[in-house]
């Protein structure tokens, strides 16, 4: 147990070095990019004193060594200012635009792991039969297929031609509730997120399947079945310890997955017009709304870093061989 | 009746070279509070019958011919549920050492109580109980039952084992080469045990080793095979007196206390490949004594001695035989000639 908690106080360590590093290269990244953020506000006719003015009062014109202290202590603790185009604490917009990216990607995840993890398992145990090979190739072909390609023909076919589902947005006009919850538990969102959901779980369903049933063929050859089907267990249970067994890798893979799905929806929040962090992120970044634009490149680096911790220590719970050192 | 009757038994194994028999018309029984050990080299179908006992074959190997009987029911035609009656309560196995038997991700008591839980239903205290009896038996501390497989070494996986088969109580145990890999001493620990699950609870064993000396040691009847075939079943004369030249090669292939200035002699050459067996006896293209009927023609058991059988076509020569078969010369001429 000591060994544990000193495995979980190193990865934590761990953790907020990278933290930090993400935070100074995105420092210095910013001011590297093109176009000063003056120039959206202060229009280049007015007087220089003017310029000058504004930079004192965003405190641009302190060394930067300064900027750069006073900027870490913003972002560490989740101040990330006030958007140059919304008049309102980034804080507020970036955690509504996750929220929103979320109500797509949980659900997604969710249905793409347990039918691609009881899909993969099974087509493991039955490795050889037609069936299964039928079904490698249908899951190769999805996987095989871009995200905006899938998107366009569903949205074609499912939305245009047959009119069952509404083209794009997340709910109704005027169906917003006055909370997150009140918008999301309602029949009209999941009306909006059967498509975009559809799309997501046509391609995350693949990597689960094809993942577990590599592993449970790798499993099948354990000679702990032998012994287990000596001891007179049920089919059923025996399929139960190789899945077990079989699962591990795809603690890491579903930690992995999330992490990459929060940050790479951007294609489809567009074709669906999910107004997600992805969406913000391209908006902000072609309005030069710097203070979103950091918020959100943060906030993905934050989602993949502690989606695989948790994957980490996660694996070290449930495999126990995991040595912690 | 014996406890286990194997009638004319064949298993066939599928391959993509074609169907070989790994076991060919084989008969032996096993009588109740026999403790029989079924020696022969890696390949000859010894490991096939264990499993064939316990139902698991692989996947390409089934039972093609013949019948196994335990208390007169046919294991091969039970069906599944029928079976996995039996299976633990009244036949349980110990695995090969060099087998990870126990699943990695549970521990070794969540393991036995499984066992247990899918035969009979005993309160957890029962099960407790057990469990201390059982590690108490095979010499294990009570406190690593919640340890996870690989925190024991190979001994004491072994160990685990033993306990875990004698969780039910079972009528009859099956060691399949229980003490391959590990070390002489371990070795010595773990057949001690096992034997002391014949003498001590007079249980019927099958003990499936390529060892002689093991056999020799521990088994009150030996069954000798050779590429699918028993070529020689009895006593401790196999030992003392055997009929077939085989056996007389696998006995001068190990060493004998007794008599520690004797020469170690292997037998030249490997065994047939069953997907084409030969038509004679099987083992003439590495019998020293092999004549022109050997390779026409396959021997059958016939009665040697009180309880024991041989499958040789010169059983009337065997006492010249053992004398010829000391010699290391005997054996390297038979290579040579070949």
């Amino acid at each position: 147990m000591h060994a544990w908690r000193t495995f979980v106080l190193r990865r934590l360590a761990l953790l907020l070095f990278v933290i930090v590093s993400i935070l100074t290269m995105m420092f210095f990244l910013f001011k590297l990019l093109p176009g000063d953020p003056t120039s959206v506000f202060v229009d280049s006719n007015f007087p220089d004193d003017m310029v000058q003015r504004q930079k004192a009062l965003w405190g641009l014109d302190a060394p930067i060594w300064v900027q750069y202290l006073r900027y870490m202590g913003n972002m560490l603790t989740f101040d990330f200012g006030t958007s140059f185009f919304q008049m309102m604490p980034v804080r507020d917009i970036v955690v509504e635009k996750l929220l929103h990216t979320a109500s797509m990607i949980v659900p997604a995840v969710i249905i793409s792991v347990a039918l691609g993890a009881t899909l993969g398992a099974w087509l493991g145990w039955r490795r050889g039969t037609r069936r299964e090979g039928a079904a490698v190739v249908t899951l190769l072909t999805l996987r095989s297929v871009p995200s905006f390609f899938a998107g366009i023909m569903v949205l074609m076919i499912f939305s245009y031609w047959l009119g069952w589902f509404p083209p794009g947005g997340m709910v109704s006009v005027g169906g917003a509730g006055d909370s997150f919850w009140e918008t999301v538990l309602t029949i009209d969102f999941l009306h909006h997120l059967a498509l975009p959901c559809l799309v997501l779980v046509s391609r995350e369903i693949t990597s689960p399947a094809l993942l577990l049933r590599s592993t449970m063929l790798e499993v099948k050859g354990s000679d702990f079945l032998d012994v287990l089907r000596a001891k007179g267990l049920p089919e059923r249970r025996i399929v139960v310890h190789a899945t077990r067994n079989a699962l591990l890798p795809l603690v890491t893979d579903v930690a992995v997955m999330m992490g990459f799905l929060f940050q790479g929806q951007v294609l489809l929040e567009i074709i669906f017009a999910w107004p997600g962090v992805g969406r913000e992120l391209v908006t902000a970044l072609n309005d030069l709304d710097y203070p979103v634009a950091q918020a959100c490149f943060f906030v993905m680096a934050l989602i993949i870093l502690i989606t695989n911790f948790i994957a980490d220590i996660l694996y070290s719970v449930i495999d126990p061989r995991v040595a912690y050192d | 009746m014996a406890l286990l009757q194997i009638r004319d038994l064949c298993i066939d194994y599928r391959t993509t070279a074609g169907t070989a028999r790994a076991v060919d018309k084989l008969s032996l029984d096993i009588e109740e509070g026999e403790y029989l050990g079924l020696v022969g080299e890696s390949g000859c179908g010894k490991s096939t019958i264990a499993k064939a006992v316990l139902g698991i074959l692989p996947r390409n190997g089934a039972v093609a011919e013949g019948d196994i009987l335990f208390r007169g029911r046919s294991l091969p035609h039970s069906s599944l549920q029928e079976l996995n009656r039996l299976r633990w309560r009244d036949i349980a196995m110990v695995p090969q050492s060099a087998m990870n038997g126990f699943d990695p991700v549970y521990t070794i008591e969540a393991q036995i109580n499984e066992a247990i839980d899918t035969h009979v239903s005993w309160s957890r205290e029962q099960k407790r109980k057990r469990i201390d009896e059982l590690f108490a038996f095979v010499g294990l501390e009570r406190g690593r039952a919640h340890d996870f497989p690989h925190q024991f070494s190979g001994g004491m996986r072994q160990r685990a084992m033993i306990a875990m088969a004698m969780a039910l109580d079972p009528g009859f145990i099956v060691a399949d080469e229980p003490t391959t890999g590990l070390d002489v001493i371990v070795q010595d620990q773990i057949l001690h045990r096992i034997k002391e699950i014949h003498t001590r609870f007079g249980k019927t064993m099958l003990l499936i080793t390529h060892d002689m000396a093991v056999v020799a040691e521990n088994c009150d009847r030996i069954a000798v095979m050779y590429a699918g075939k028993l070529v020689e079943h009895g006593a401790h004369n196999v030992f003392e007196t055997p009929f077939h030249p085989y056996t007389m090669g696998l006995c001068n292939a190990f060493p004998d206390l007794a008599d520690r200035g004797r020469e170690l002699i292997s037998i030249p050459k490997a065994p047939p490949n069953l997907l084409t067996p030969p038509v004679g006896c099987r083992f003439a293209d590495r019998c020293p004594f092999a004549a022109a009927r050997c390779r026409a023609e396959a021997p059958a058991l016939v009665e040697v001695g009180p309880g024991h059988v041989a499958a040789c076509h010169f059983i009337d020569r065997a006492a010249e035989f053992r004398m010829k078969a000391r010699d290391i010369g005997t054996w390297q001429g038979a290579a040579a000639a070949a």
